[in-house]
């Protein structure tokens, strides 16, 4: 390296921190995928985000690509840095910087290991959910980086679903803040957008993370099978039947003989052709009720036996065994490449019957170590680098699963990435239109191509500055009485036809879900059509088995959900005003309420998409398996952008069995804090509740008398829900927070959800109503309570306070000034339906213009649907 | 499963050495990790020519094996770094005189251990004296080739020989072998390891045994570790019965004779006999003869620590738990992390004293964290390591072998009398 050069890196890192000597270079020229290797120019150690951005600034001034790196335990290549790229190695920056275990909130810096913060979130009855296989050394960037899963996210969600907020250096070498203390970016989810996207967008310098409680009880099973498909069919049959354990995996013969012969064997049933490994989590009661229905499920459904953990050390040695696997069949196999596809789960035995078979007609052997439960396969193909026909006939088993995974209706990846192994094939998955807004965002985000260039998309996507920005002349702006035209477009062609034609006229554009023009709120500003999708209606396809439901944007929600439930199942989060809203209205404004808990919202239940771009371009993103990172996470961004970055016509969304129980229970209490104080307690401790809230006195429920309500709601089968219910009531009895008294409704559609539901209510003619939502980490929201009057709800789990008023200002005095919190404030109409959205305290702004940018050049689509106040 | 491909290409990159290796633990960077030094060692075994990087990368490598006990591919990492260590000696630079020096300790003095343990007195009454660190005082360690005499610092001040032992038993089922560095300087150790052989069936000494040869082994000087098992391998020949050690260290190099010598045909068969029949100390004890004997006078919080070689090299972790747990006034207590390496690694802690000092730094906080009153650990080097780290930072722990503990408690006795406390 110049020498120069290397002089100005040791005036931004410490010269211990820059690796330039060609050895030191040579360690860092990959990760755990080994065909690809490229030795990188230099190796940079940055130990704060300041270093990082005084590297992409130098970076820049010099036009040198940039790959970021964790532990290098990738399995896609991602790490792999391009011709001419400076390493970036996060391990150096690997604090601690907060962790609030009441809150229940950690942030940390990338470099810290998995481990480490579950070691140290463990002493306070906390994890951190994703437990990806590498978690004993993968760095939590790295994680994020690849959007990890890991065997509990069957239970608990994959990273992105655990991400509050982000620190980040852009390509301008400028440090950004994303999000906040609570989950989902409001009103683009920009730090949903960056997990998964494998450090082509902006390098993450600190991450602010959801943790969850440990487990009350757990159960582990072991389920032999005589035959992979057997077992596979089993686990098909089982989620079918509505059964929803913790975990379920399956492992073949080949992975447990590799694993029961390397250090971690640990008394796998080796005479088995396949083995489920089951876990069961949550009060010891449930626990114990559901080991019993899997017992009875698994041994109806051919396992040869039932075998069960008897001690934590031996559970402890089967999940090491299970993590290990990859590891493990380094003793059978020269290399190992290991393919990630997900399949919609019915598909489940098919999938992997096929695989084998493609492998083994490479004659190459393999192995299965898998996620069942999500329908993430991970068939590990033995080879021998050294050996060029291996390597060829490697490529076209790999490219075998790619074509039978878009055949199944499935996806390239579900965790590991596309990274450089298989952006060639990029294209068998999304189409070119469907690349287009994908490399738009990238051109806008990344115009050089600064950040890990060569990953995700096929070579010839490259993207050169302004190549995807149609920059015409800005749109005419209507004059003040214009009063804008209402489309209603009978089909998807007709709506497209409307969009490119508009487009040469440069007009500005609303997509709404109201069937009349008379129903629209307040209009958001200038806008010349007004396009109705409520005739793009009906259910596509509810694929039972597979727990997915495809709908046209303009079905109403309430005739979607009665549809869902008729079929034993059911979209798992409430709205407000559910008659009078749009499956799309839903997805567009990222609506759940008053239960925002776990996942229960549209950012996390939406899978797939197809759209229109701003001039009628079609494209689709996402798809019907619950784990992607095949591209960039559009589903994510999209839901909640208010229409604003594209127009939904349809959604693939996530649907679950309907629960047994559904049970509303409200604690009276005669003062605030001790309501304050059993909320807080209730949302720190338990775990995986259905949805924590809080409600003043002046919240009028019916029959009820005035208090101070804490509500709880529980989810799922009697016992479970009972044994919930007594353990919180327990919990707070034990901390001198034992309620007045107690409501309890189970009941859907009962009059003290819906109250709690549908608030604020609409105003009536004449009087004004503003709806203004706050968002900020649970204390911050705690801590303004005295200072809001008696017109609220808050949503606690879901880190979001809903209140009433009567004017568009801020919150005065501001409590929420300084520090992370967004406030939220919209007019509604008589309908109910909310006017344009004003933000105050967004982070991150420059960023999310430059998102909003790339998806819509003109700011043809909703125009002022939200400001950026 | 076949046999090792002794090969670094068994390494499948999983990365999951990375989070038990000490410096890697500290640095963070590849080369500071077992996966980096598996590729360094190929450079290496390749004739690169860019020996700077390597070399220090490598001899920074402790060599606790901690990677190869939890390597799921199955990695000889420990004879592959052997192997590299050999190269890496061939590579040194060193004046003359450094060498000369180097080759009278290790050559000479190490491998006569008979001879080593007349240096005890003087020791000891330098020790007493306060005299130890007088080369020191006079700056000889800046001097070129010198700089181990910082070693002065890990003896102890105090040697004490502790109660006698009783007396061998001819025909006893086993064959003690002595450690040289700890005959030397912890001679309470030992004479407790003799008493509870004595109560387990008694022990018998052997005539012509030599250092076990680790050192030499893991410097690199590989035909002179070879010739000392050559020589410790005939002299227990002559005998039947269970070779056993209280040291860690070199209970693993004797259970490795089999592995130094497998290309050597006169001697591989007969290296694998005898490394069938070492034992470590605790290996031979029975939890219940401690369980039944009085026990100790008063309670004691003790923290054990795993000596590498123990845990790692010779998978001995519980064993020494359970004969603790069985003593009736104990009470042991666990540190977050008593796997880890201390940094005494043989001679570690003088070629790279920054990372050695790294690592008992973390480790004393651990123990300091336990409340431990006690710290118990069965080797020699991690003994010195620890006794210096306890001394130098004041802490009122004292730090002694586990054996000196089981005897106490067989003869139900509480005196003090072996380990060094300071404060």
């Amino acid at each position: 390296m110049d020498r120069r050069l290397l002089s100005r890196l040791h005036a931004i890192l410490d010269p211990a921190d820059v690796l330039a000597g060609r050895v030191e270079r040579l360690l860092y020229d990959g990760d755990s995928q080994r065909l690809a290797r490229r030795t990188p120019e230099v190796v940079l150690l940055p130990r704060s985000a300041e270093q990082t951005a005084a590297v992409v600034r130098l970076a820049r001034e010099m036009g040198v690509p940039l790959t970021a790196r964790g532990a290098g335990t990738g399995l896609s290549g991602g790490a792999v840095p391009a011709q001419g790229s400076w390493v970036v190695s996060f391990t150096r920056m690997r604090r601690i910087l907060s962790l609030d275990p009441a809150a229940r909130q950690a942030w940390v810096e990338p470099g810290l290991v998995n481990r480490e913060l579950q070691e140290a979130a463990a002493p306070h009855g906390l994890r951190f959910a994703p437990d990806p296989s590498s978690q004993t050394v993968s760095t939590l960037g790295g994680n994020l980086a690849e959007n990890a899963g890991g065997p509990h996210c069957f239970r608990s969600g994959v990273t992105t679903q655990h991400l509050l907020g982000l620190e980040i250096v852009d390509d301008a070498g400028e440090i950004h803040h994303l999000g906040g203390d609570w989950p989902g970016g409001d009103p683009l989810d920009a730090v949903g957008l960056l997990a998964g996207s494998e450090g082509t967008l902006a390098l993450v310098t600190a991450m602010g993370l959801r943790l969850v409680p440990l487990p009350e009880a757990v159960a582990t099973l072991l389920a032999p099978f005589a035959g992979l498909e057997a077992a596979c069919a089993a686990v098909s049959e089982l989620l079918e039947a509505g059964l929803r354990p913790a975990a379920v995996e399956i492992l073949d013969a080949e992975a447990i003989r590799a694993v029961e012969a390397s250090v971690f064997h640990a008394g796998w049933p080796e005479n088995a052709e396949a083995v489920v490994l089951l876990e069961l989590e949550g009060p010891p009661a449930a626990v114990a009720a559901g080991r019993r229905t899997l017992r009875e499920h698994l041994g109806g459904h051919g396992a040869l036996r039932v075998e069960e953990a008897e001690s934590p050390e031996t559970r402890l040695l089967l999940w090491r065994g299970r993590k290990g696997a990859f590891g493990a069949l380094g003793r059978l196999y020269r290399d190992i490449s290991v393919q990630d596809i997900c399949v919609p789960i019915s598909r489940l035995p098919e999938a992997v019957r096929r695989v084998v078979e493609i492998v083994r007609a490479q004659d190459l052997p393999v192995a299965n170590t898998f996620h069942a439960g999500d329908g993430n396969l991970h068939p590990n193909i033995g080879y021998d680098r050294d050996d060029p026909d291996q390597r060829r006939r490697l490529h076209l088993a790999t490219e075998g699963i790619m074509r039978l995974a878009v055949e199944l209706g499935g996806t390239l990846s579900g965790e590991h990435g596309i990274g450089l192994e298989k952006s060639a094939w990029l294209p068998l998955a999304l189409s070119a239109a469907d690349r287009h807004p994908q490399l738009a965002l990238k051109a806008a985000l990344d115009p050089q191509g600064r950040f890990n260039p060569g990953k995700i998309f096929p070579a010839a996507d490259a993207p050169a500055p302004g190549r995807f920005l149609h920059v015409l002349e800005g749109p005419a702006r209507p004059t003040a009485e214009e009063d804008p035209r209402f489309h209603r477009p009978g089909r998807e062609g007709e709506l497209a036809e409307l969009l490119a034609d508009e487009a040469g006229r440069g007009r500005l554009l609303l997509a709404s879900g109201a069937r009349l023009r008379e129903e629209l709120p307040e209009l958001p500003g200038p806008v010349h059509d007004i396009v109705s999708l409520a005739s793009l209606q009906g259910i596509l396809e509810h694929a039972r088995a597979d727990f997915t439901v495809t709908v046209r944007a303009g079905t109403p929600w309430s005739e979607l959900q009665a549809a869902l439930a008729e079929a034993g199942q059911e979209l798992d989060w409430e709205v407000s005003f559910p008659d009078r809203r749009s499956v799309g209205g839903v997805v567009a404004s990222d609506e759940s309420w008053p239960f925002r808990a776990g996942q229960r919202s549209p950012r996390d239940r939406l899978l797939g998409l197809a759209g229109l771009l701003a001039h009628g371009e079609a494209f689709r993103a996402g798809g019907r398996v619950v784990k992607n990172v095949t591209g960039y996470d559009l589903p994510r961004l999209l839901a909640g952008s208010r229409g604003a970055l594209a127009v939904l016509t349809r959604l693939t969304l996530r649907t679950r069995p309907l629960p047994e129980v559904r049970r509303l229970l409200l604690l009276a209490y005669t003062d605030r804090e001790a309501a304050q104080a059993a909320a807080f307690r209730v949302y720190a401790e338990l775990d995986d509740p259905a949805g924590v809230i809080l409600a003043p006195p002046g919240l009028d429920l019916p029959g009820l008398p005035r208090a101070w309500r804490v509500g709880l709601r529980l989810e799922g089968d009697a016992v479970t829900v009972d044994a919930a219910d007594r353990g919180a009531r327990d919990r707070l009895s034990r901390a001198g927070l034992a309620p007045a008294e107690v409501a309890a409704e189970e009941d859907r559609a009962g009059p003290w959800l819906e109250t709690l539901r549908d608030f604020p209510r609409p105003p009536r003619p004449g009087q004004p109503r503003v709806l203004r939502e706050l968002r900020a980490g649970p204390r911050r929201l705690l801590d303004c309570l005295p200072y809001l009057g008696e017109r609220w709800v808050l949503d606690l789990a879901g880190l979001r306070l809903r209140l009433a008023g009567e004017d568009g200002d801020w919150l005065s005095p501001g409590p929420l000034t300084g520090g992370r919190a967004l406030e939220r404030c919209a007019v509604l109409n008589t309908q109910g339906a909310e006017g344009p959205s004003r933000f105050r305290g967004l982070a991150g702004r420059p960023w999310l213009e430059r998102v909003l940018h790339a998806m819509d050049p003109e700011g043809r689509l909703a125009p002022g649907r939200w400001l950026l106040g | 499963m076949a046999e090792p491909r002794f090969d670094t290409r068994e390494c499948v990159v999983c990365g999951l050495c990375l989070e038990v290796c000490p410096t890697y633990h500290l640095r963070r960077d590849e080369g500071s990790g077992p996966r980096g030094r598996l590729r360094l060692m190929d450079l290496l075994e390749a004739g690169d020519p860019d020996r700077g990087v390597w070399d220090r990368y490598l001899r920074e490598c402790v060599g606790c094996l901690a990677c190869q006990a939890c390597c799921p591919a199955g990695v000889p990492y420990g004879s592959l770094l052997d192997r590299a260590q050999v190269r890496l000696a061939a590579n040194r630079r060193a004046g003359p005189i450094a060498r000369r020096l180097e080759a009278w300790i290790l050559d000479g003095l190490l491998t006569r251990p008979a001879r080593l343990r007349r240096w005890r007195p003087l020791l000891a009454v330098l020790g007493v004296l306060r005299l130890l660190e007088l080369p020191l005082w006079l700056g000889l360690h800046r001097l070129p080739g010198l700089q181990w005499l910082v070693g002065l610092r890990w003896i102890p001040r105090r040697l004490p020989r502790g109660p006698a032992a009783p007396p061998p038993r001819p025909g006893a089922p086993h064959l003690f072998f002595p450690g040289c560095v700890s005959g030397l300087l912890h001679r309470a150790e030992e004479r407790a390891a003799l008493r509870l052989l004595d109560a387990h069936g008694g022990y018998d000494l052997i005539g012509g045994w030599a250092c076990c040869g680790a050192i030499h082994q893991h410097l690199g000087r590989a035909e002179v570790a070879r010739d000392l098992a050559r020589r410790n391998i005939a002299a227990f020949e002559t005998r039947p019965g269970l070779i056993v050690t209280q040291t860690a260290g070199c209970g693993a190099a004797l259970k490795e004779y089999a592995r130094w010598l497998a290309d050597d045909p006169a001697w591989a068969a007969r290296a694998r006999r005898f490394s069938e029949r070492v034992r470590d100390l605790s290996e031979v004890l029975d939890p219940a003869v401690l369980a039944a004997a009085p026990g100790l006078d008063r309670p004691r919080r003790v923290a054990y620590d795993d000596p590498c070689h123990a845990i790692h090299a010779q998978g001995i972790a519980a064993g020494p738990r359970a004969l603790l747990d069985a003593v009736a006034g104990l009470e042991r207590v666990e540190m977050d992390h008593p796997e880890r390496c201390c940094g005494a690694g043989g001679t570690y802690f003088l070629r790279q004293r920054a990372l050695s000092s790294a690592m008992i730094g973390e480790k004393l906080a651990e123990l300091r964290a336990t409340g431990a009153k006690e710290l118990l650990t069965a080797n020699t080097g991690c003994r010195l390591q620890w006794e210096k780290a306890v001394r130098e930072a004041d802490l009122p722990v004292a730090v002694r072998h586990p054996a000196e503990l089981w005897a106490e408690a067989l003869d139900g006795g509480g005196k003090r009398s072996g380990g060094e406390m300071s404060g």
